[in-house]
């Protein structure tokens, strides 16, 4: 199968490159999404929104910047300075947005998270400065593209993989002292970690706002490999997926969050690819939810079983990297 | 001062709106604590109900003397998507909650979410992502014995062939203007029959969408306190195990609970987009989610608290439009969420509860 | 001077009065006991002292200082800690890891320690884990540390919270019916542990249970609740034979008013 489909619709380098860079952002922002819902227990449904302020942050002050040449070292100053705005901003935002709301219980957690991300969208798109709806323009700093998209990509999916590298380490080195021991009874059960010495309300929102940095840092990432960015590629869709893949991987599992990702990103662009035929595309959000109700009818075992056969329908006989 | 009545009557009304989906929030949180966040769909389903029967029933050319035709097709709208609204409700409730009843919180919760976007995205393919126009009722000029207001339009319907062989559907052409229709006009419309569109005025929309609500609010007190059903509702509210031991049938009640929220939902839709003039498949998601923080705001699971938490966030919203910014608006309902959640949680009049140690 | 001490203890819900004028003591390597019928208001009172509650009126002191109103992961790093009356294990963490958790304030290294593991953090980690072994080893459960806390059978998991408790190097501990749902042997078992803790590590015992035996062989001081309100307090003996706890146990005596 796989040959035939090469066959017809030549994937060139670039597209499959790109595909990883995807790859990479979703199970970054999955992973950062994982420490917080699934070891952390609480239930966001905003983390676009971090992503969101993230990517602003660097766009921001990548378009002030002033005219730079692309890998010249002000060029690469202002790659540093934007990632340094994209995670401090969205860190404050995680802060805003933790201190009141982490004392809710989950599903009121989840609505107020899911509230903020579409402030933080109506914000983005009042706010002239950011350029609303039209998109913002982010300025090459690191490299031009033009004339050379494969090795721009390359470059980008060389960074991108030393950030998911980075934050999957950082995570697991957390997770596994006590401070990620404290983290995850509180998931448990607030009340006996509370009684049993642990700070329940610093660490929730300590662990709240490390994901919201994450996210951030992968905003930063996107505005600078995107070129551009505007608040429709940060909505609720967005969200969604980053959850789906948590789900997916399975929460709590933090390789997990690497293999749904390949399976969701590469089972999207395949799909917009036209892979499936045109008709696929058009109902690929349909498909979408129908998924989501159906990992969540049947437990995430009955949907990997469901992936599994329809993967063997297609041809792939084992799906690529899995960490079951 | 006219001004601020004015606002204030607006404010009432979109607030009759979201009170008449808040309380089907609240009435299923109430019964199975579920947050159903599918249920703004569910209002902009009975919205497209209502639409079609305004536009394809053909209720207005009933022989009866103006306003009635209006009025009959309006009717028949309402109920038809409250009961389209209902009967869906009930079948996700069926298919997609029931089997999930002992699940986790998070399995519910995204389980509704991705209801919801199989909704918003199926209509979505169904009817094509554009709005469409809300119809008004057409009042036939050959029926007309009332002399058309001064500024009434006249159309006909056509349908078009376009360069690809595509029909479209229910073109409306506007072939004249004016209080009387010229001569010339009606013979260029060549047989088509004329209609002016005799929609109803803003005042009548929001006299007409408070006035249900508080019919519907009067008939749901008398339900939740004085019938049999009500009781069962209440009681599985409190214990749903206990109901059970004591012989109510909870998934008879689950199920009356979901349709009878959800006839609220898509009453509330087509007066929703009766007044605004469209509705498209997103229709029901930013009021869906205002009415769910008016229903927090009341205090979920309250009944009384859906009604005042709805025509509260109307007001404000509406007043905050008026005097402070417009752009902003849709974010205060969001602000007013968080301010709620912190201040009082359990909301304006809920109840808190605790959990034992 | 006490070590620990609730004086006047009152907390009412609305208008249920759960916790009337409830004084409480333990002094340093003392076995206390709280009994009563159910509902007579004991886990109340284990919730005001520990923090999980604060009470409407009264004052509570550990070791002199006024404790009333702690937030409840304070009181437990100064040295108070609890077991439940619903076993509260986390379920999904390990056996050895349900007992590191609570030495997470002491763990002696931060966020950015933990996140590039230095030296400093696998030093303690190594030292942390030493310590929670001798712990398992104390309850016997040194040979499942590896398993899920929610795989344990339910004497396993009772023990488990006790060990969980102890490793906040706690001055007082609270057991809220640390016996229940046991057979004899457990129970037998049970008793020697909770004095092995009080002998070998200094440790003062309150607790709560329903069985009688167990609380008249293992305490040195009884208090007995009814109705949120104290009706007797001695030596077991003594309170074998109060009329008012036999009344509040088994009912008043026919004949009498």
């Amino acid at each position: 199968m796989l040959p035939y489909l090469a066959a017809q619709f030549q994937f060139s380098t670039s597209w499959l490159i790109e595909l990883l860079v995807f790859v990479a952002l979703y199970a970054t922002l999955a992973a950062s999404l994982n420490l917080v819902t699934g070891f952390g227990g609480m239930f966001s449904l905003g983390h676009h929104g971090f992503y969101a302020v993230g990517a602003y942050a660097a766009g921001f002050v990548a378009s002030r910047w002033g005219a730079v040449d692309p890998g010249s070292a002000s060029g690469l100053a202002c790659f540093a300075v934007s990632g340094v705005a994209a995670v401090g901003i969205a860190s404050l935002a995680g802060v805003a947005v933790g201190l009141p709301c982490l004392r809710l219980r989950g599903d009121y957690l989840a609505i107020a998270t899911l509230a903020f991300g579409e402030i933080v969208r109506i914000a983005i798109e009042n706010t002239p400065a950011l350029e609303g709806s039209l998109g913002l323009y982010v300025p090459r700093v690191v490299l031009d593209p033009t004339g050379r998209i494969a090795t721009f990509r390359l470059v980008f999916l060389g960074i991108g993989v030393a950030m998911l590298g980075v934050t999957l380490v950082v995570l697991r080195n957390l997770l596994r002292s006590a401070h990620g021991r404290a983290i995850v009874s509180v998931r448990e059960d607030e009340i006996a970690s509370d009684l049993l010495g642990v700070d329940t309300t610093r660490y929730k929102l300590r662990t709240f706002v490390l994901g919201s940095a994450f996210a951030g840092l992968v905003g930063w990432f996107y505005a600078h490999y995107n070129g551009s960015i505007a608040p429709r590629e940060f909505d609720l869709m967005v969200g969604i997926r980053i959850l789906l893949i948590v789900v997916l991987g399975g929460m709590g599992n933090l390789w997990g969050c690497v293999a749904a990702a390949a399976v969701l990103v590469g089972v999207e662009r395949l799909l917009l690819a036209g892979v499936f035929g045109e008709t696929a595309k058009d109902w690929m959000q349909v498909c979408y939810a129908l998924f989501l109700i159906v990992l969540m009818l049947g437990g995430r075992a009955a949907a990997l079983k469901g992936l599994r056969f329809v993967g063997a329908r297609l041809g792939f006989v084992r799906r690529p990297g899995t960490a079951s | 001062m006219s001004q601020l009545l004015s606002y204030l009557s607006i404010g009432l009304a979109v607030g009759a709106v979201y009170a008449f989906v808040a309380l089907g929030y609240s009435m299923v949180y109430g019964v199975v604590r579920l947050i159903n966040f599918a249920h703004g769909e569910v209002f902009m389903v009975g919205a497209f109900a209502g639409y079609f029967v305004l536009r394809d029933a053909g209720l207005d050319r009933l022989p009866l003397p103006q306003p009635w035709p209006a009025v009959a097709a309006y009717v028949a709208a309402l109920l038809v998507g409250g009961l389209a609204a209902g009967l869906l409700a009930v079948v996700a409730e069926r298919v997609c909650y029931r089997p999930l009843r002992r699940a986790p919180r998070i399995t519910v919760l995204l389980t509704a979410v991705g209801l919801s976007m199989l909704l918003q995205n199926g209509a979505r393919q169904a009817f094509g992502p554009s709005p469409r126009e809300w119809p008004s009722p057409r009042v036939f000029v050959d029926a007309e014995a009332v002399p058309a207001p001064a500024d009434a339009q006249y159309y006909v319907v056509r349908t078009f062939v376009s360069d690809r062989g595509e029909r479209s559907d229910h073109e409306e052409v506007l072939v004249a203007a004016g209080a009387t229709l010229p001569p010339a006009a009606r013979a260029a419309a060549g047989g088509a029959t004329v209609y002016r569109k005799a929609g109803l005025s803003a005042d009548e929309v929001k006299l007409g969408v408070v006035g249900m609500l508080v019919l519907a609010t009067g008939l749901l007190w008398f339900l939740v306190r004085r019938t049999r059903l009500g009781k069962a509702m209440r009681a599985t509210s409190e214990d749903a195990d206990a109901a059970r031991l004591m012989g109510v049938n909870v998934d008879v009640v689950v199920s009356a609970t979901f349709f009878l929220g959800a006839v609220l939902a898509g009453v509330g839709g087509v007066a929703y987009c009766a007044a605004y003039g469209n509705v498209d498949p997103l229709t029901g998601f930013l009021p869906g989610l205002k009415a769910f923080i008016a229903a927090v705001l009341g205090g979920i699971g309250s009944i009384p608290g859906a009604v005042v938490g709805g025509l509260l966030l109307g007001l404000l919203e509406t007043l905050f439009a008026a005097y402070v910014s417009t752009q902003w608006r849709d974010a205060l309902a969001f602000v007013v969420l968080v301010v709620i959640l912190v201040v009082r949680p359990s909301g304006l009049l809920g109840t808190a509860r605790r959990e034992k140690v | 001077m006490k070590l620990l001490e609730a004086r006047g203890l009152c907390r009412t819900f609305g208008g249920l009065k759960a916790v009337v004028g409830v004084d409480l003591c333990v002094d340093e390597r003392e076995i206390v006991a709280l009994i009563g019928p159910n509902g007579a208001g004991k886990t109340t009172c284990f919730n005001c002292i520990t923090g999980a509650d604060v009470p409407t009126a009264g004052t509570v002191t550990l070791a002199g200082v006024a404790v009333r109103g702690w937030p409840a992961f304070r009181l437990a790093q100064a040295g108070v800690g609890r077991t439940f009356q619903n076993i509260r294990l986390f379920k999904e963490m390990t056996v050895l890891d349900n007992v590191l958790t609570p030495a997470t304030s002491r763990a002696g290294y931060g966020w950015w320690a933990a996140i590039v593991r230095s030296r400093r953090c696998r030093d303690a980690e190594v030292r942390l884990a030493a310590r929670a072994r001798a712990l398992l080893a104390l309850v016997g459960l040194g040979s499942v540390e590896g398993c899920r806390a929610r795989e344990l059978p339910y004497g396993s998991q009772r023990r488990l919270e006790i060990a969980r408790a102890l490793m906040l190097e706690p001055k007082v501990l609270l057991l809220d019916e640390p016996a229940a749902g046991m057979n004899p042997s457990e129970k037998v078992e049970l008793a020697a542990l909770v004095r092995r803790i009080r002998d070998e590590r200094g440790i003062a015992v309150l607790l709560i249970e329903h069985d009688m035996k167990f609380v008249m062989g293992l305490s040195e001081r009884i208090y007995v609740l009814d109705h949120g309100e104290p009706i007797a307090t001695g030596t077991p003996e003594a309170v074998r034979r109060d009329p008012r706890v036999i009344e509040a146990y088994l009912g008043a005596a026919p004949g009498a008013t």
